[in-house]
């Protein structure tokens, strides 16, 4: 059995290896209203180790006019995982921070979209639309619903995407519409990426807005957290709050470093669907990529985490039991210092207005 | 409010209690939170704690005094910023019911409401109640678009329109599909549920 964590011996992957786990559950209030599962996760390499590595998450519009998102949704990762390989597997050598920034500034964005696209419409060739998807346009949006389709077919693909790649000396992220990136170390959780007030109400951002690349959310850094987590935004929409959500990344952490990966991810699509029933109602899709080799040291953790399942909202128990084990252990301070959150990492940016 | 209107008001909104309960039932993924303004002399909170429909309760409300709907307006939009309001939420559904003009600055209070997020993603609804209510401030409360001021002449069809609100228009707004942004709407994208119709044997009296 494969094994990740610093005081165990390794005898599956390198310990400097990512590892990458992810699952998609249907939504509950998709299930109560027969729609599809409209949410696609992706992630290279197909096993789930490596060195390099990305992780995507798309989440397709439920609108009636977005008829055909799950589609878009699939597209919006198989594009972007394309484009991480590229980005993962720069020409002439190793990998430089400053040309993936490049890179993603450049023109990363707009080549998604642009590729999106231009996938979109070879679908389309092979499936034009049918009397039938836009009887049921009409249905829900009138006559004036399927012309909008008609005018602009890319909004029935509609979709967002978020993707994080990971490699030994750096991490980057690019996002268009909702969703959420966690970075997660000893020290705590946050969001690495800059929020987008234009993400209110049900409303987002999408691969299918006109200039959608200039909508795009992107950043880099030089040091990669030892776990990222990238969801749909039906993930975060379960918990109450920001804290509930961050907490359960730490939590996870805290998981992956003392149970092993397996343990996690044996365990994830059934937390997944809790969380829909219990919480946002919507699909959910949620990659996780760690590097356990970054994993602070298991006495660390003080007290053992326990198999309790995720409960967001405070519904029965908390998942795991929280982080009071850090207040009492026995490591030093400098031997964690390595773990803190890094405050000298840069701000996230926007995609230039070239 | 008229006396008349008033009691009206109150029974409608005893109606349509249940029917809202089992509307936020159906939704076990969505958390539906009642509060009220009133508006004659100043704005007020009628019920100013977010109150879960289940627990919620309807103290009748009396007539008299003017019509400060801009107050009230204004009123609303302090509780629609962020904080208190998360940015996570589902768009909140308000239905301003009226059956006179604004007394005091009611564009100063839409210009309030409408500087919030929230205030521009909210379902905005207007229930003109008789034939004094002032069609064109509602309107602008409620924006452009299709849906217009809701109009009720007699007592059933005030009954049945806030039974509508807090039923149907509760409902969309509850599991709103993903949609793409478009910045030239000012609304929610919350599909509106078709207005029910008046009953044409009915009388107008108001």
């Amino acid at each position: 059995m494969p094994w990740f964590g610093r005081t165990r011996k390794p005898q599956g992957p390198a310990v400097d290896a990512w590892r990458v786990i992810g699952s998609s559950v249907r939504g509950a209030s998709h299930v109560r209203g027969g729609l599809e599962n409209q949410d696609a996760v992706g992630w290279i390499p197909a096993e789930g180790i490596g060195a390099r590595v990305a992780v995507s998450v798309a989440d397709g519009h439920g609108s009636p006019k977005s008829f055909r998102s799950a589609t878009g949704a699939r597209l919006a990762v198989e594009v972007s995982q394309a484009l991480a390989a590229e980005l993962l597997t720069a020409p002439g050598g190793p990998v430089e921070l400053s040309w993936v920034k490049d890179r993603l500034e450049q023109d990363a964005p707009r080549r998604i979209v642009r590729e999106w696209r231009a996938r979109v419409e070879e679908d389309l060739a092979r499936s034009p639309f049918t009397d039938q998807e836009f009887a049921r346009v009409r249905e829900r949006d009138g006559p004036k619903g399927q012309e909008i389709v008609e005018k602009d077919p890319h909004l029935a693909y509609g979709s967002t995407l978020v993707t994080a790649v990971a490699a030994p000396r750096f991490m980057a992220f690019w996002q268009v519409g909702d969703g959420d990136v966690l970075t997660v170390s000893a020290a705590g959780a946050g969001r690495p990426l800059a929020g987008d007030e234009r993400l209110i109400a049900n409303e987002t951002t999408s691969l299918c807005s006109a200039d959608a690349w200039r909508l795009f959310r992107v950043a880099v850094f030089g040091t990669p957290a030892p776990l990222i987590m990238v969801s749909t935004d039906g993930f975060a929409n379960s918990f109450r709050d920001d804290e509930g959500y961050f907490r359960f990344g730490s939590d996870i952490l805290q998981m992956l470093a003392v149970e092993g990966f397996d343990a996690v991810g044996g365990r994830l699509t059934g937390w997944l669907d809790e969380m829909t029933q219990t919480g946002s109602g919507d699909d959910i899709s949620l990659g996780i990529a760690c590097r356990p080799g970054e994993f602070p040291p298991e006495e660390y953790w003080a007290e053992p985490t326990t198999q309790a399942d995720p409960v967001p909202d405070g519904g029965g128990g908390a998942f795991p039991p929280g982080a009071a084990g850090q207040q009492d252990s026995a490591v030093s301070e400098a031997e964690m210092a390595p773990y803190r959150a890094r405050s000298d990492l840069p701000a996230a940016t926007t995609v230039p207005d070239l | 409010m008229a006396g008349d209107k008033i009691q009206t008001l109150n029974f409608a909104i005893h109606e349509a209690l249940p029917a809202m309960r089992d509307t936020a039932t159906e939704n076990p993924n969505a958390q539906v939170l009642v509060r009220a303004v009133t508006f004659s002399d100043g704005a007020r909170w009628h019920v100013g704690t977010p109150t879960p429909v289940a627990d919620f309760k309807w103290a009748s409300v009396t007539p008299g005094g003017v019509t400060d709907m801009g107050a009230a307006l204004t009123l609303v939009a302090e509780q629609l910023k962020v904080p208190p309001m998360t940015d996570r939420a589902l768009p909140p559904v308000l239905v301003l019911i009226s059956d006179g003009g604004a007394t005091d600055d009611f564009s100063a209070g839409l210009k309030a409401l409408m500087a919030e997020p929230w205030g521009k993603k909210a379902v905005r609804l207007a229930i003109a109640v008789g034939r004094d209510a002032d069609h064109d401030m509602l309107t602008k409360f409620i924006g452009t678009g299709e849906l217009k001021p809701l109009e009720a002449m007699n007592s059933p069809a005030l009954v049945g329109y806030i039974k509508w609100a807090s039923t149907a228009v509760l409902k969309a707004a509850s599991s709103p599909a993903s949609t793409p942004t478009v910045t030239d709407v000012r609304g929610a994208n919350v599909p509106i549920p078709a207005v029910p119709q008046g009953d044409p044997a009915v009388a107008d009296v108001w």
